[in-house]
């Protein structure tokens, strides 16, 4: 237990990085927790799953926004299915520059497929004043992220037909939790994902993955779907 | 009543308010429980695994005991339950899980060992700790997390609504934790 705990903290250390190499007080700028891949580790998304914690992060100065995560992955050990990431991720967050510069408190579990471990981390971040200029994490720090998309999402039967806005492999990641039973399968039939939703909900919500690219989904479900 | 009904619409996929499967089990101490046992009773099922870290973050404030004791006091039948199988972690054979019991000041009438996760699959437990209640019909009227992971413990408002005649306010919640260790 011990030394697999030292070893997993050797493996990971959560960096905060900057698209910026500097800035003036008042630039906004995009900075990012970057978690680094360690074999046989996984961390979470911001709805876990059927089991797992949420990434926790405190700032100083006090922020409230929502960070915005990456496309995740879908683990299913022992039966359990989670959605997290066993690669290098970053959370984004845009920050208005100042002198006294920024600080994350971050708490988050990882897990291997026999074990869990909670790990505490503090980082900080200080820019050089002056024009802005992109820093070598800048690249990463753009790329592409979900975007909101509007999708049909009907009533099938016992389950939820979403209609999908292109081809390729699909999973849904539903965001809050409860909205569909993680475990069971997502077929694709045609232009549609099939889900299996645990109750009578309104609106379906979440992030849909489609050839590997991300749409954030908020979708009223439709009654009378055709067969 | 419309709101009470609506909400009970919506969780009955969830087998809520459904009847609790029967189990029979093997206990650290060496006895054979069954659910029969307890028939007219409440039955809380507590799942656990003492090397996670959120079961860590439940018994080293005594917080978990110290529900444990209100509700045994109350005629609660409170039953904690390992399935980590063995290797995994939280594993223990019967004789270490006592010791283990003793030095958490574990106050559950019973540790049922599940290594091989009959009952944990039975019951669709996916993390450590998950939390289900079992009212004297027999009928599940709560499945899910231990608390708000703030201030709000389920299973102590769960039980206090219930034991008052009450319907359970939260009955379903989307518990948190470290996945149980099932041998896949």
């Amino acid at each position: 237990m011990l030394t697999s705990f030292l070893m997993f903290a050797l493996l990971l250390k959560v960096e905060l990085i900057c698209d910026s190499s500097q800035a003036q007080p008042g630039d906004t700028v995009t900075v990012g927790l970057r978690f680094p891949y360690a074999e046989g580790w996984h961390t979470y998304w911001s709805n876990p799953g059927e089991s797992g914690f949420p990434t926790q992060v405190t700032w100083q100065p006090e922020w409230k926004g929502e960070l915005q995560y990456p496309v995740p992955e879908v683990f299913t050990i022992g039966g359990i299915t989670c959605y997290g990431y066993e690669k290098e991720y970053i959370l984004r967050r845009p920050w208005k520059v100042t002198k006294a510069g920024l600080k994350a408190d971050i708490e988050y579990l990882a897990c291997t497929a026999d074990q869990c471990v909670q790990q505490r981390e503090k980082v900080s971040l200080k820019l050089p004043l002056g024009p802005r200029k992109d820093s070598p994490w800048a690249a990463q720090l753009h790329a592409p992220l979900p975007q909101r998309t509007t999708v049909k999402v009907q009533r099938q039967g016992d389950k939820l037909a979403v209609e999908l806005p292109g081809p390729g492999e699909a999973r849904f990641f539903p965001k809050p939790a409860l909205q569909i039973n993680d475990s069971a399968p997502q077929p694709r039939e045609g232009d549609r994902l099939l889900l299996t939703p645990t109750g009578q909900h309104a609106r379906l919500q979440g992030l849909l993955v489609v050839a590997g690219k991300g749409y954030l989904i908020d979708a009223p479900i439709e009654n009378g779907g055709t067969p | 009543m419309k709101k009470l009904l609506l909400m009970l619409a919506l969780l009955t996929p969830l087998a809520l308010a459904e009847p609790a499967p029967s189990f029979t089990a093997q206990t650290a101490d060496g006895k054979t429980v069954k659910l029969s046992d307890y028939a007219k009773k409440f039955v809380v099922l507590e799942w656990v695994n003492f090397e996670c870290p959120f079961v860590r973050g439940q018994y080293d404030p005594g917080k978990m005991q110290a529900l444990q004791q209100k509700w045994a006091g109350k005629g609660v039948v409170w039953l904690s339950v390992c399935s980590s199988a063995e290797g995994k972690q939280g594993y223990r054979d019967a004789a270490a899980m006592q010791a283990q019991l003793t030095k958490e000041k574990s106050q559950a009438a019973h540790m049922i060992l599940d290594p091989d996760g009959k009952l944990g699959k039975l019951y669709g437990a996916k993390t450590t700790p998950h939390m289900f209640i079992i009212d004297p019909k027999g009928e599940i009227i709560y499945a899910g997390a231990i608390d708000d992971k703030a201030k709000l413990n389920y299973v102590d408002q769960a039980l206090t609504e219930a034991l008052a005649g009450k319907p359970v306010s939260q009955p379903l919640t989307q518990s948190y934790g470290c996945s149980v260790k099932y041998n896949n």
